[in-house]
């Protein structure tokens, strides 16, 4: 559903993304990981029609995402950026109500599904609480749940795109976002694509990992267990990595040892 | 209206539908109140029996008077209200305002360019809200530019600030060029005033009313504006030209409010504000609610202007201002330290 050949792009001959290639199948989370300033985000853009590749070819659903017209593009991909900005008080209710815009001839479906993802997302005591007193975890759980909503009981497969989700949680949600995701591919015809900083946890879930070097490069692409390998890391991050282990043997991701050159 | 009502019968989230129809009934009943209050009040006192009467006197003071006078406090307070509710949703801010950012200020100078330099060849209405529309469009892109794309609440606000002092000198410097007999029409363009109105403006009045409707079918897009632009095109907004759209419209009716009353500021900042903080945010509910609340409010602080020192009559503008500032002021505080409810 989602192919990448040999995209690139350049903004005024700077080149940001080099000859990446990836595919993904329905149902399956890829995981985008690399240093600040790699291009994950622009990569993210790119696959959620923010602009054009400059080289290569770029198809979901067998089509450029700017092929799509603005709203038909919205039914299938949803997005969720770093920052989502409200100065208004909305409620947490209404907020998610949003991510229903793109089906706003449906607006009986849009209460039943608001609802559903509110309880997924254990939001329902929240529901009337204006976004302005939720702390920043708690509204970056809102906007997850705004983007999930966008593509809830999809009648077509869809994709979701996610912006380090994990990033503004406490570990206790990032386990239950985990799991809610799991769910969300297993019950849903959805394909999720999410950036991710945090290599401590980095294996846990995904079902592919493309590693973009700082240059923009692609530096792997391929399942979890082939890609991140302490080696592979090593070289993207410059520093010396290894993989940890639960005291029980099971892989526990990866860090840097504080006295690493 | 009809928005409401639709979107009531779909969706039953937040405030109940009966309860939300209930509130508009009950807003519109207060603004009848005021309403045959103005009606009523003034030099030659009338209660609410004698309004009907068909002397000529009666005819005259309530009917070429006072009525147009009070249709069109309506119109722009409403219209106003409603502007100030689209404009800061489209820049995300909530204190932004016609006035504020430039729009005011520009439709007032180039509705005194036109009285000074165009009117003596042939003056009409019509044209005098046109080229205000047009100073209105032009401050309001200066400001876009000059505050660039940033959404941020000082930028603009500034580069405003900035315009609308040189649209205000401007003003000031027509004035000066003015011949006798115009001055009088043009320095009561900075301050606002419902003085000399009659049927002819209300008939310009009426056509806020579209604008009004437009936007009004909107207002789920303003909603999802204000989450960001990247995360508006992410749901399927064309962000440009539905920004353009909020701005052009707003500014229309800005500028014809400009154009026959002068400029009223702080209605367009305060009412959409109370609404957000009493009812919800939602734009559907915002803006009817904006334009009723506001409509009511604008022919109060007129029938206020000129029974305050009657006979003598103060400029609305000043009211307005001297009513807003200061709830501004209490916003700005309560904002900064992060308070909303």
């Amino acid at each position: 559903m989602l192919v990448l050949d040999q995209v690139g792009l350049e903004i005024k001959g700077r080149s940001i993304l080099k000859d990446v290639r990836l595919e993904l199948a329905l149902g399956q989370h890829l995981a985008i990981m690399g240093p600040n300033g790699a291009g994950k985000s622009t990569l993210l853009g790119l696959i959620a029609g923010d602009s054009e590749v400059t080289s290569g070819c770029l198809t979901v659903f067998g089509k450029p995402p700017r092929a799509f017209l603005p709203l038909e593009r919205a039914q299938r991909i949803a997005a969720l950026s770093q920052s989502s900005e409200l100065r208004f008080p909305f409620t947490v209710e209404e907020v998610i109500g949003l991510g229903r815009f793109p089906f706003k001839a449906k607006p009986v479906d849009a209460a039943i599904i608001v609802r559903e993802v509110m309880n997924a997302f254990q939001l329902n005591a929240f529901a009337q609480r204006s976004m302005l007193s939720l702390s920043g975890g708690e509204r970056q759980r809102v906007h997850l749940a705004r983007a999930v909503a966008q593509i809830w009981s999809s009648p077509v497969p869809a994709l979701l795109l996610l912006d380090e989700p994990f990033a503004a949680l406490d570990i206790a949600h990032q386990v239950v976002l985990r799991r809610l995701l799991a769910e969300v591919l297993a019950t849903q015809p959805v394909s999720i694509v999410s950036v991710v900083h945090d290599l401590g946890q980095a294996t846990q879930g995904y079902d592919q990992v493309c590693l973009l070097t700082e240059q923009g490069d692609q530096l792997a692409f391929g399942s979890p267990s082939a890609v991140l390998t302490a080696t592979h890391l090593s070289e993207l991050y410059g520093i010396t990595i290894s993989e940890m282990r639960f005291t029980d043997g099971t892989p526990a991701g990866f860090g840097a040892s504080p006295a690493a050159p | 209206m009809l928005q409401l009502v639709s979107r009531c019968r779909s969706v039953s989230i937040q405030v109940g539908c009966r309860e939300a129809l209930a509130l508009v009934r009950g807003l519109v009943i207060l603004w009848a109140l005021v309403f045959f209050l103005s009606l009523g009040s003034g030099y030659t006192e009338l209660n609410f029996g004698d309004i009907w009467r068909q002397d000529s006197l009666t005819q005259t003071v309530v009917g070429e008077v006072r009525l147009p006078r009070a249709l069109l406090a309506t119109l722009l307070g409403g219209g106003l209200a409603l502007a100030g509710g689209g404009i800061q949703g489209v820049f995300r801010n909530p204190l932004a305002d016609p006035a504020l950012i430039g729009i005011s200020g520009g439709a007032a100078l180039f509705a005194a360019i036109y009285i000074v330099f165009v009117s003596q060849t042939g003056f009409s209405l019509l044209g005098l809200s046109g080229s205000a529309f047009f100073g209105g469009l032009i401050a309001t892109l200066l400001v876009l530019v000059i505050g660039g794309r940033q959404p941020d609440l000082s930028t603009i606000l500034l580069a405003g600030i900035a315009i609308n002092a040189i649209c205000i000198a401007g003003v000031g410097l027509m004035s000066y060029l003015a011949p006798d007999q115009t001055l009088r029409s043009v320095s009561f363009w900075a301050l606002g005033s419902f003085n000399h109105v009659g049927w002819a403006e209300v008939s310009v009045g009426l056509l806020v009313i579209p604008a009004m409707i437009r936007l009004i079918s909107l207002s789920l897009v303003l909603d999802v504006l204000l989450l960001g632009d990247q995360e508006a095109a992410h749901l399927g907004v064309s962000v440009i030209p539905r920004r353009i759209e909020v701005i052009l419209w707003s500014a229309l009716i800005t500028g014809i409010s400009v154009s026959l009353v002068g400029i009223i500021a702080f209605v367009g900042l305060i009412v959409p504000h109370l609404v957000r903080m009493t009812f919800s945010a939602k734009h559907v509910v915002v803006l009817p609610f904006s334009a009723i609340i506001g409509g009511g409010l604008l022919v109060a602080a007129d029938l206020f202007s000129r029974s305050l020192l009657a006979p003598v009559e103060l400029p609305v503008g000043i009211v307005t201002t001297l009513l807003g500032a200061p709830v501004f002021v209490i916003l700005v505080a309560r904002w900064s330290k992060g308070l909303w409810l």
